[in-house]
């Protein structure tokens, strides 16, 4: 008997068909790998199997009985418990409170405070995961978030775990962690999801593999019968994924951005940024490699004018846009930054607004101090054909989009929106972006590069700084510890990653 | 200090009303309206029926209805809370004014209700409520089941929604029981501490209470300690202008003023820091992303 099974699910959300008669079945001790691209149905498939969601046709069973749709209490009640892809963590509650909300062990009335947080530290003791049960669930890093979310399915006695995207936010470490706990889960004889894009992943996690491409299933495979090419040609409906065009040497341009000194201290406890010296030329591609904490956010954001802080920072020679962030932007700095959800894009307002946004005040996005609806609607149908965002419908509200989505609608707007940018500051530009649209922002820096852009990427995935880089600085607590050039290997970049070798290329 | 105790209780009940309405995430502007709805049934429930405690039931009862109004507007249609809550109070502005004209053919006061019994330190049993009660809302909120869930429906409701916390039902019971707090705030103003109902009341003391909320950083002890201290300021404007009647008349207005400006001076210099719960005011949809 499967312990999770979805026979013919169909979703719509009004004219939009998202899951087109999907069938699935997860038996116990197994991980089922699913990969799409973004936007071809995952989560909302994920929501559906959970009750979240109550499907419009189709039937979700657990271990052979069928649960009422849209009861995420029946859900649980019959031991599915999910990971979201968007954490579902209140943030000022306790890891513990977290975890046991919804089913609180009771002491006459009250929280049985004592024998909550002593079953909440066992169950992650037992499943090797370490967790300090008494933190404030927002002050955790991703990882520790995340952990924070699996012991809350195991200590509800989930048999089926539904994983939506699990490694979509983890550095490469923590990712294989992660695998090595699924393999684990999986062992002691519960059954695994395993919901992703990244191919390498759930080729290392998963016994079976399902694709599913714009709301339909196309192949389920086991994990010896198939690769990472096949895979990727599934997804995107044949077409070679990868591909990626060879680097041209970059010219010899221009110094466009030259920080010396940079020196600021961080809010979040970290080090921030300790006399940090970097350049960037145009027509050339830096990537910033480092473990995370190491200043990268602090960086991102005196670059574009975000943050204010000691040393000498100027683009074009000129220092004008320091800690100002609208001269950053009139002086052409573009900025993907690493939450866009958050920081670069108002969920509610449409496609098309936000596409203007920042540059709605000028042509073609606006006629004198009106706003100019046809010229708007026009840039953002190229706009949108040019990135491939789906839904390619302008008038879409942003919230809408999927995660993958979004980003593409912010590299779209940062590098092809207006007049072309002098500094393009990307910080994990293709974070939780499939095979397909991580080509295209790739491709959108190159562009940038090509036209005489000084890009500078941040990333903690080392073979896109590897493929994208003409150089590669690290930063180790504020500062650089080191360049290395494009090939430098996996053991040479982690070393200088933890401030082990003074290296010079 | 005996006026303090006096003054007090209307706005800490009316301020609890607030702190549990917006710890489960929906905004309440429209305490006024409530406690003016529960101050008026208050004295009519206590004229008919002879027993100031029947009053104060009927006040709880009808600041629940209200409130009950005002969930159904803002949660079940969604409409925005801050209008939903202004509605509420012009409609309790105008309707108890109809109602006191129509019920007790009068356009400023009620006939004189039975009052609450007072101690020999002349304070009612609703006085030491005042006390007791924000104690015992902290520790609901902070150590029951039911606490919880409040505090993660208003912080993140669609993570409790993925743990089976039905979001909606429990926001509208957050809401009527703001209502019952407010109410008793509004009856405390009525039958217990002046005997009859005024076509002014509560005069604003249902936006002293947002604001003691505000102050009290949605606590339950945080709001009863600013509801207290508002009401110190306003025993001190008592004192100073019976004090300065004779010398000035004119000064009357200033210090009546008082208290207020003082509640502008306290949020303008502390509020600043303080954060309101993640989805206050924020519209729960099922399906939505």
């Amino acid at each position: 008997m499967n312990a999770l099974e979805l026979s013919g699910i169909v979703k719509r959300f009004g004219p939009l068909t998202a899951l087109d008669g999907v069938s699935l079945a997860v038996a116990a001790g197994e991980v089922l790998g699913l990969v799409g691209e973004n936007g071809a149905g995952k989560s909302t498939l994920v929501s559906v199997a959970c009750g979240l969601y109550s499907a419009d046709g189709g039937k979700v069973r657990a271990d052979g009985r069928e649960l009422p749709p849209g009861d995420p209490r029946a859900a649980i009640d019959a031991g599915l418990g999910v990971v979201y892809q968007h954490f579902m963590l209140v943030p000022p509650l306790t890891v513990w409170e977290n975890v046991i909300l919804g089913r609180e062990p009771r002491r006459l009335g009250a929280i049985d405070r004592r024998r909550a947080r002593s079953q909440v530290s066992a169950v992650a003791r037992r499943s090797g995961l370490s967790l300090d049960v008494d933190a404030r669930a927002g002050d955790l890093s991703v990882a520790a978030q995340q952990r924070v979310e699996i012991v809350k399915q195991l200590w509800r006695g989930a048999r089926v775990l539904i994983l939506d995207e699990p490694t979509a936010l983890l550095s490469p470490q923590e990712a294989a962690a992660l695998v090595e706990i699924v393999r684990a889960l999986a062992a002691e004889g519960r059954a695994v999801l395993f919901v992703s894009h990244k191919l390498r992943e759930v080729l290392g996690a998963a016994d079976r593999i399902a694709v599913i491409r714009r709301g339909r299933l196309v192949q389920v495979s086991p994990r010896s019968q198939t690769d990472a090419q096949q895979l990727a040609e599934a997804m995107t409906g044949g077409g070679r994924a990868g591909a990626t065009r060879p680097r041209r040497p970059s010219r010899d341009g221009a110094v466009v951005l030259q920080a010396r000194e940079l020196a600021g201290l961080s809010e979040r406890g970290g080090p921030g940024l300790r006399g940090l010296s970097l350049h960037v030329r145009s027509g050339e591609i830096l990537g910033v490699a480092g473990v995370d904490g190491n200043g990268q956010t602090e960086l991102a954001e005196v670059l574009t004018g975000l943050r204010p802080v000691q040393g000498g920072l100027t683009l074009d020679g000129d220092p004008a846009f320091h800690g100002d962030p609208a001269a950053a932007r009139r002086a052409g700095v573009a900025h993907l930054p690493e939450d866009p959800r958050r920081r670069a894009l108002c969920l509610p307002l449409s496609v098309e607004e936000n596409l203007a946004l920042g540059r709605h005040a000028q042509a073609p996005y606006a006629l004198v101090f009106l706003i100019d609806r046809a010229g708007r609607r026009e840039m953002a149908h190229k706009l949108i054909e040019q990135f491939d965002v789906r839904p390619p419908e302008p008038s879409a509200r942003t919230a809408n989009l999927s995660g993958g989505n979004q980003q593409k609608l912010v590299a779209a707007r940062e590098l092809s929106g207006g007049s072309a940018p002098r500094l393009v500051v990307a910080v994990h530009p293709t974070r939780g972006l499939d095979p397909g649209a991580t080509r295209r922002v790739h491709e959108a820096l190159r562009d940038a590069r090509d036209r005489g852009a000084a890009v500078l990427m941040i990333s903690f995935d080392l073979d896109e700084l590897r493929a994208l880089s003409d150089r590669i600085l690290v930063l180790f607590e504020g500062r650089s510890a080191g360049e290395a050039p494009p090939d430098a290997s996996d053991e040479q970049l982690g070393r200088m990653m933890l401030g082990q070798v003074p290296a010079r290329a | 200090m005996s006026l303090i105790l006096d003054f007090a209780p209307p706005l800490v009940f009316a301020a609890l009303g607030g702190v549990l309405s917006e710890r489960a995430g929906v905004v309440n502007i429209g305490l006024e309206g409530m406690m003016r709805f529960g101050a008026f049934a208050a004295a009519a429930g206590a004229i008919f029926s002879g027993s100031p405690w029947v009053g104060v039931a009927c006040g709880a009862l009808a600041g629940a209805a209200a409130a009950g109004v005002h969930a159904l507007l803002s949660l079940r249609f969604r409409a925005d809370q801050v209008v939903s809550g202004i509605a509420l109070n012009l409609v309790a502005l105008g309707l108890v004014t109809y109602l006191l004209q129509a019920v007790f053919g009068s356009a400023g006061v009620s006939p004189p209700s039975p009052a609450l019994s007072r101690d020999r330190f002349g304070h009612s049993a609703l006085a030491y409520a005042a006390l007791a009660v924000p104690v015992l809302f902290h520790l609901w909120l902070a150590h029951t089941p039911a606490g919880l869930r409040v505090r993660a429906v208003g912080e993140h409701p669609r993570a409790a929604a993925t743990l089976g916390i039905r979001v909606l039902p429990l926001r509208a019971l957050c809401v009527a029981g703001s209502g019952v707090l407010a109410g008793i705030g509004g009856a405390t103003l009525s039958v217990g501490i002046v005997g009859q109902f005024d076509a002014r009341m509560p005069a604003g003391q249902g936006f002293m209470a947002l604001a003691a909320m505000v102050f009290g950083k949605w606590t339950p002890l945080g709001a009863a300690a600013a509801a207290f201290f508002f009401a110190a300021a306003d025993a001190l404007q008592r004192q100073l202008s019976f004090s300065l009647r004779a010398a000035d008349l004119r000064l009357e207005g200033i210090f009546l003023a008082l208290p207020y400006a003082l509640t502008l001076l306290v949020l303008a210099s502390g509020v600043g820091r303080t954060r309101a719960p993640a989805a206050d005011g924020v519209p729960y949809e099922p399906e939505g992303r």
